[in-house]
């Protein structure tokens, strides 16, 4: 016990001298955690400030409207690409991306842009329409004629990181002077001579703030704001605001003044469109003025740094007169500050805000196109480049016809429920359309609401595709001239197969009729189911299978009889990459929805060329596509003279599928590939026939697309002669029942028939080949 | 990310390109008095810019109708030009940044300058064939025969084209050592032409 005693006494000594120690040590910690914590800020700053800074969204545009004389223009196409760049009206246009309209003449000057291959100047120019055509496009200030121009394409949507950040970078020395001072002025008047926080900003702020007993003014200096925003969440705590005070001291230390209001210029959130959030001077300038920022007037100046304050609140678009009175408390300030004169500011003030109209909301108005694109970069850049390198991607969308094909589809589908009395929103589609030659996706539509981003149909919708399939199944047949032509009879009676271990398969027409003997032109234009049976299994499933492969249909294909009358899920792209084989005579180029890729400063990385696989034989494809133009002049498809004129001479083809619940057409003109399907999600009957559905949109698309008349080029080896149609033997020109069709060198029919001798019993077929006969003599 | 290998490839185009010339006589533009004429006056005309040009006079097209078939042997091969003329200035002028650019080497600059102009006039054979001409001095004997397969489908009545379509073919099938094949295509160039077979180099 006396020895545990005397350390008591002793610890009363002792006591005081572990307090003292006690205290040293915990100041050393607390120093050493305070400065362990400080280091660790200074880290975090340091890292993130001088790593990469922000993401830059790769940029997606659409295609650039080519001008020239002769070309398919009408004043409201024209008009809707101006709108589509937001080119602002002006009496007398004279700024890049101005323009004026009387009647059919246009007074334009281009932006300038650079390209791929190189860049393109801005140009004044006078454009002449008539007839749907531009008639004359001349230089505005010498009058000259002009050969060729390419307009700016429209940016059509971003890709973005997991928070949707967007920003245009600009550099210190590339800001209107003008920009800085306002910031300064409204902002923070002693960004140059304080470290970081200013305690003269913090007592003011609190003195106006107690005055007004509530928040007004934040003592907040760039470097703070710029802080918060970088390094720390939104929340009022007093923890927060100590961690800005030493981060943005630290910032002071290790940065330059400019480095520091170049990234704040960069990163002040300034807006927000839908999902996108607007960050910096450079992109709001775009967003708000779609101009430069050196090309902005004081008061539009004022206002971007008006919105820095609230952009929400301030909201030009939504909110005109709040941020017109905040536009002009600032414009006040830089009249008091001697930054502009009181005459300028007086000037400024009468001016509207300026603000071009508001895009689509959300991240693109085009969201199933920038699903292709996206798909498509993925084969070939990182997601991380793609949403941070600020790749620059032009796509291959025209948003004219985009415009035309999202405005039919939904306008259909709308007047279709209405017609049947379905509940509205029960029926959906999808729509692509491609050019002929170079395989470029001009147009997707992934549902009636084209700006839903979900579920893509023009992509992922697998739905059996019906008579879609017959040009393959006759393609096939038509390749082995010695066996089959145009003129070769076919067998429409009923038909049963046995298929292993299966029952008898009996296809049948919708209508339950049986036509007799049939030319294989009239059967595929008819689209006979039994004579297309017969047919494809006399030729083979193999070779049929075969064939799709060949003109692009990708995966595994079952051997199924029932595939010969379409059973067989195909998405539409995949159905548009078929019919782009077949308008292209034969020659398969893979669907692209890019054209090319340039880094963020310009500089060219990627093309994605045109490429041609010839798959199948330019003569057999000839004979099919005749067939397919008599699908539309007197086949399943006459109802499409409802919405074009014949002289288009389209080639096309009907599908439905069982109970009707998919109703498809596919089809070309001179230029361009269109696929279009309607049917409802849930895979329950729609009600419509190809014809009725699908037709109905496609012709009420093409009716405003610019196109031009499909005209076959025939191969050196087709010949034609006169057949008569009851027989499918050689006849006279002169004949009743005679009419000529297109043979392979060698395939034309020896036997021949008399007119005289030739039936004519009034069938179907005949009334197929009145048309003919208009047709081809 | 794939410029080293752009400029990778651009460096054995360019190397290819010069040994490529020495047996490229058959498809050298045609001589034709105009084509002179029209470029003297072009470079007065053009709003040339300095970094490209991009904007043509129409009427004064800088190139006549006849440099667009490059690929004919003579003149007097001509029998069908109207599947090869340009129905547009704009084309016109394309064609010629496109020459201009594969004279200078620029390939890519050009097949892009090209399939421009395919956009305006998909179905003008001579285009096919020019990039059919271009593809096969980058070195790409597939896309090669396939555009000039395109363009001969297209150039129907056309004996000239389609002999400097086959006269490609064959040089592509050489690239690909198929001296059979490419023989059998200098054959059909030679009968399109009216020469004897084996005469042409």
């Amino acid at each position: 016990m006396a020895k545990r005693a005397k350390p008591t006494r002793k610890s009363r000594r002792g006591d005081s001298r572990w307090f003292r120690r006690l205290l040293v040590i915990g100041l050393i910690a607390v120093v050493g955690v305070g400065a362990v914590y400080v280091a660790y800020l200074d880290y975090t700053i340091r890292s993130q400030f001088e790593g990469k800074r922000w993401a830059l969204p790769a940029r997606v545009y659409a295609r650039p409207l080519e001008l020239y004389a002769g070309m398919s223009l009408t004043a409201e196409q024209f008009t809707d690409e101006l709108e589509n760049l937001k080119y602002r009206t002006d009496q007398s246009p004279d700024a890049p991306g101005t323009y004026k309209r009387q009647g059919d003449r246009f007074q334009v000057v281009t932006r300038g842009f650079t390209f791929w291959d190189g860049k393109e100047n801005s140009h004044a120019l006078t454009l002449d329409l008539a007839g749907g055509h531009l008639a004359a496009l001349d230089d505005s200030v010498t009058g000259a004629p002009l050969g060729l121009v390419r307009m700016d394409p429209a940016q059509i949507g971003g890709i973005y990181t997991a928070r949707n950040e967007d920003r245009i970078l600009v550099r210190l020395q590339e800001v209107p002077p003008l920009l800085i001072s306002t910031l300064l002025s409204v902002e923070d008047r002693t960004f140059y001579s304080h470290h970081g926080i200013s305690v003269r900003a913090i007592l003011r702020a609190m003195f106006s703030n107690l005055r007004a007993g509530g928040t007004v003014q934040g003592g907040s200096t760039l470097t703070q704001q710029l802080v918060k925003n970088l390094f720390l969440s939104n929340e009022r705590k007093i923890s927060r605001k100590v961690n800005e005070a030493i981060m943005a001291l630290l910032l002071e230390w290790h940065y330059q003044k400019a480095e520091i209001l170049e990234t704040y210029l960069n990163e002040v959130y300034l807006g927000q469109d839908g999902a996108r959030a607007i960050h910096g001077f450079g992109l709001a300038s775009q967003f708000y003025f779609q101009r430069p920022l050196d090309q902005l007037k004081p008061q539009q100046i004022a206002l971007l740094v008006a919105l820095v304050k609230g952009p929400s609140y301030y909201d030009p678009r939504r909110n005109p007169a709040r941020a017109r009175q905040r536009r002009d408390v600032v414009l006040d300030v830089l009249a008091e500050q001697k930054v502009l004169t009181p005459l300028q500011v007086a000037q400024a003030k009468p001016q509207p805000l300026g603000v071009v109209p508001g895009s689509p909301s959300g991240i693109t108005p085009y969201p199933a196109f920038l699903d292709m694109v996206k798909r498509q970069l993925r084969h070939d850049y990182r997601e991380q480049d793609l949403t941070s390198e600020g790749l620059q991607i032009f796509t291959t969308l025209d948003p004219l016809v985009q415009h035309s094909a999202e405005h039919a589809l939904s306008t259909r589908l709308q007047a279709l429920e209405k017609s049947r009395g379905i509940r509205h929103g029960a029926l959906e589609g999808a729509v692509v359309v491609t050019s002929i030659e170079g395989g470029e996706v001009l147009a997707l539509v992934g549902g009636r609401d084209p700006r839903f981003t979900g579920f893509n149909r023009a992509l992922d919708a697998q739905r059996q595709i019906g008579s879609l399939v017959k040009p393959a199944v006759y393609l096939s047949a038509l390749e082995q001239p010695d066996r089959y032509t145009l003129a070769t009879l076919l067998d429409d009676s009923s038909l049963s197969v046995k298929i292993p271990g299966q029952k008898y398969w009996t296809p049948q027409d919708y209508d339950h009729q049986y036509h007799g003997q049939v030319l294989l032109m009239s059967a595929l234009a008819h689209s006979y189911n039994i004579p297309t049976a017969r047919l494809g299994l006399d030729v083979g499933l193999a070779n049929v299978i075969d064939t799709l492969h060949k003109l692009g249909v990708e995966g595994d294909i079952p051997a199924y009889p029932s595939l010969l009358l379409g059973a067989i899920n195909l998405r539409p792209i995949m159905v548009a990459q078929m019919y782009q084989t077949l308008a292209a005579g034969g020659f398969r180029t893979p669907l692209s929805a890019i054209r090319d890729v340039l880094t963020a400063d310009g500089k060219p990385l990627q093309r994605y060329p045109l490429t041609v696989q010839q798959t199948a034989a330019p003569a057999p494809v000839y004979l099919v596509e005749t067939a397919m133009q008599q699908v539309v002049r007197s086949g399943t498809a006459v109802a499409l003279s409802h919405y074009l004129p014949a002289s288009l001479d389209i080639a096309g083809k009907t599908g439905t599928t069982d109970d009707m619940r998919d109703s498809w057409f596919a089809g070309f003109t001179g230029d361009k590939v269109a696929v279009v399907w309607v049917g409802r999600d849930d895979n329950k009957p729609a009600g419509f026939s190809g014809a009725s559905g699908a037709l109905t949109v496609w012709g009420t698309m093409m009716h405003d697309v610019a196109t031009r008349p499909l005209q076959l080029t025939r191969p050196a080896n087709v010949e034609t002669a006169w057949i008569d149609s009851a027989s499918g033997q050689r006849t006279d020109s002169d004949c009743e029942a005679g009419v000529q069709l297109p043979f392979i060198t060698g395939s034309v029919p020896s036997a021949y028939v008399s007119c005289h001798q030739g039936a004519t019993d009034g069938n179907p077929v005949d009334k197929t080949i009145d048309w003919i006969k208009g047709i081809f003599r | 990310m794939k410029q080293t290998a752009i400029q990778a490839t651009g460096v054995m185009v360019l190397g290819l390109a010069l040994l490529l010339s020495g047996c490229a006589t058959t498809i050298a533009p045609v001589e034709d008095q105009s084509v002179g004429s029209t470029n003297a006056r072009r470079a007065t005309t053009n709003t040339q810019t300095p970094d490209g040009v991009e904007v043509f006079p129409a009427q004064n097209a800088p190139l006549s109708q006849q440099s667009i078939e490059p690929m004919a042997t003579n003149p007097g091969e001509f029998a069908a030009p109207h599947t090869t003329a340009p129905q547009s200035p704009a084309v016109v002028a394309l064609v010629d940044n496109a020459n201009r650019q594969a004279g200078s080497g620029e390939l890519d600059g050009a097949a892009a300058a090209l399939e421009r102009a395919l956009r305006i006039e998909p179905r003008n054979a001579g285009l096919w064939q020019r990039l059919a001409d271009i593809r096969l001095r980058q070195n790409q004997p597939g896309q090669a025969e396939s555009l000039a397969l395109k363009s001969n489908t297209l150039a129907v009545g056309d004996k000239a084209t389609q002999a400097g379509n086959w006269r490609i073919i064959a040089k592509a099938r050489r690239m690909r050592d198929d001296v059979d094949g490419a023989h059998q295509a200098d054959s059909r160039a030679d009968a399109l032409i009216g020469r004897d077979a084996g005469s042409a180099n």
